[in-house]
């Protein structure tokens, strides 16, 4: 037997692994060899010291200190799961929050839409003039221009509104059937209508303009006959 | 040191009667395990009562400090008292004891590694795998004379020190506390034929530290 096979099996041997017959194996190469004889002898004697050690023990507190740490990790356990739950619960309301004002925006944007483009309101027939509805022409004339206007919109509808005459310059009281939405556009929506006035009122002198021409040309023919 | 221990009872249920006291005494380590899972703490107590000793005393031989053994001892069993839903019954509750705890030594050896040198009397051989702490030997000092200002147990416990790290955990897991092979093998996740190979190799290097002193003893 080989010492490196030996001292394997005297390994085995100490730590009761080793059966009968590789035991006396064992026995007989440290018979003969003076070499691993020594090293078993101190092999047992440095291993012998370990079972006679004294084994240190804890301090008094051991298990007071130890209880108030495990106190303190379940507290801190416990602020990390609450936190947890405080972010989703301020997480919740933030959506509800956002969601809302989202919704409220929109709504009041399809509201301001539809306001604009909404219909004339329905009283306007005991007013100076005749409304109706057009999609889209916002024009205000004096009332005493309303058979010379034609305020077609795409649809071929005459829409007729009156308009305060301070508007158009000619004077005359203020018949709107519209109410200004919001004060922010009425500035705009004046200001389409004044537009809008002037070009009819450069139509109708205009169209004037033809009304005594052509009546000069009758004149002309009625003399010459 | 703290005296007064009046929160206690705070911390836990308040103990049971004595004749349910000799049943938690009597109770095997798993049913103690158990008990604690459904939330009984006097249960962990008795547990704690069991294992402090050992475990300190593993501790003590991997990392050489008293203070540092005995914080060592307290963070496994609040890691256990923590995790022991994870616990199950495939291993003795000892040998789960020891994982963490010997877990918490490697992952503190793993720390001191990335130390600056300089500042460390850690040493490693060329690999970086064996790490000892070097002792900082008074020369003029003889082993009789050592002897005569160390009692046996400081000695002894120079020499475990002196066993590279890689196999110090092995060897006194197997030589002090006379954990089985396969103990061991299921605490450090060693195969048993690598648990073998390096208790033997930490007997080698313990009988090497143990040489100049065995004229004396």
């Amino acid at each position: 037997m080989r010492c490196k096979k030996a001292r394997r099996l005297y390994f085995l041997n100490h730590d009761g692994m080793l059966d009968e017959s590789k035991r006396m194996k064992l026995e007989e190469h440290i018979n003969i060899c003076p070499e691993c004889a020594a090293f078993v002898e101190e092999m047992d004697r440095s291993l012998g010291l370990l079972s006679d050690l004294a084994q240190p023990e804890p301090t008094e507190n051991f298990e007071w200190n130890l209880k108030r740490r495990i106190l303190l990790e379940k507290s801190k356990m416990a602020r990390r799961i609450g936190g947890n739950y405080l972010n989703e619960w301020q997480w919740g309301v933030k959506f509800i929050a956002s969601a809302a004002a989202v919704s409220i925006m929109v709504l009041a944007g399809v509201w301001y839409i539809a306001r604009d483009n909404g219909p004339a309101i329905s009283d306007a027939a005991g007013s100076a003039g005749t409304s109706s509805q057009t999609t889209h022409s916002r024009a205000y004339i004096p009332t005493r221009h309303l058979s010379l206007v034609d305020l077609a919109g795409r649809n071929g509808s005459a829409a007729v509104r009156n308009v305060s005459n301070d508007i158009a310059g000619t004077g005359g009281s203020y018949q709107s059937q519209y109410i200004m939405p919001l004060e922010s556009s009425e500035k705009a929506s004046l200001d389409s209508l004044a537009w809008e006035n002037e070009l009819l009122r450069r139509r109708m002198e205009s169209l004037t303009r033809e009304n005594l021409l052509l009546r000069k040309m009758l004149s002309e023919k009625q003399s010459k006959r | 040191m703290k005296d007064d221990k009046t929160g206690d009872d705070e911390l836990y249920q308040r103990k049971p009667s004595a004749a349910k006291a000799e049943d938690y005494e009597s109770a095997s380590d798993e049913t103690l395990v158990s008990k604690v899972q459904e939330g009984d703490n006097h249960a962990f107590d008795i547990l704690v009562g069991r294992f402090k000793n050992r475990l300190y005393a593993y501790l003590f031989r991997l990392l050489g400090n008293e203070d540092e053994a005995e914080e060592f001892a307290q963070e496994t069993f609040v890691k256990a008292y923590i995790n022991i839903e994870k616990y199950r019954s495939v291993a003795r509750f000892s040998t789960w004891l020891y994982t963490i705890a010997t877990n918490l030594v490697r992952n503190r050896i793993r720390n001191i590694k990335r130390r600056p040198r300089m500042s460390s009397l850690w040493s490693t051989d060329i690999n970086g795998e064996d790490g000892r702490w070097i002792e900082l030997k008074d020369k003029s000092v003889g082993p009789e004379q050592e002897m005569q200002r160390k009692n046996l147990s400081d000695i002894i416990q120079a020499a475990i020190e002196k066993i590279p790290a890689k196999y110090r955990p092995a060897f006194v897991l197997r030589e002090i506390n006379m954990l089985t092979y396969e103990e061991i093998a299921a605490t450090t996740g060693l195969k048993l034929g690598t648990v073998r190979s390096r208790i033997n190799r930490g007997r080698m290097h313990f009988k090497r530290a143990m040489e100049p002193y065995m004229d004396i003893i």
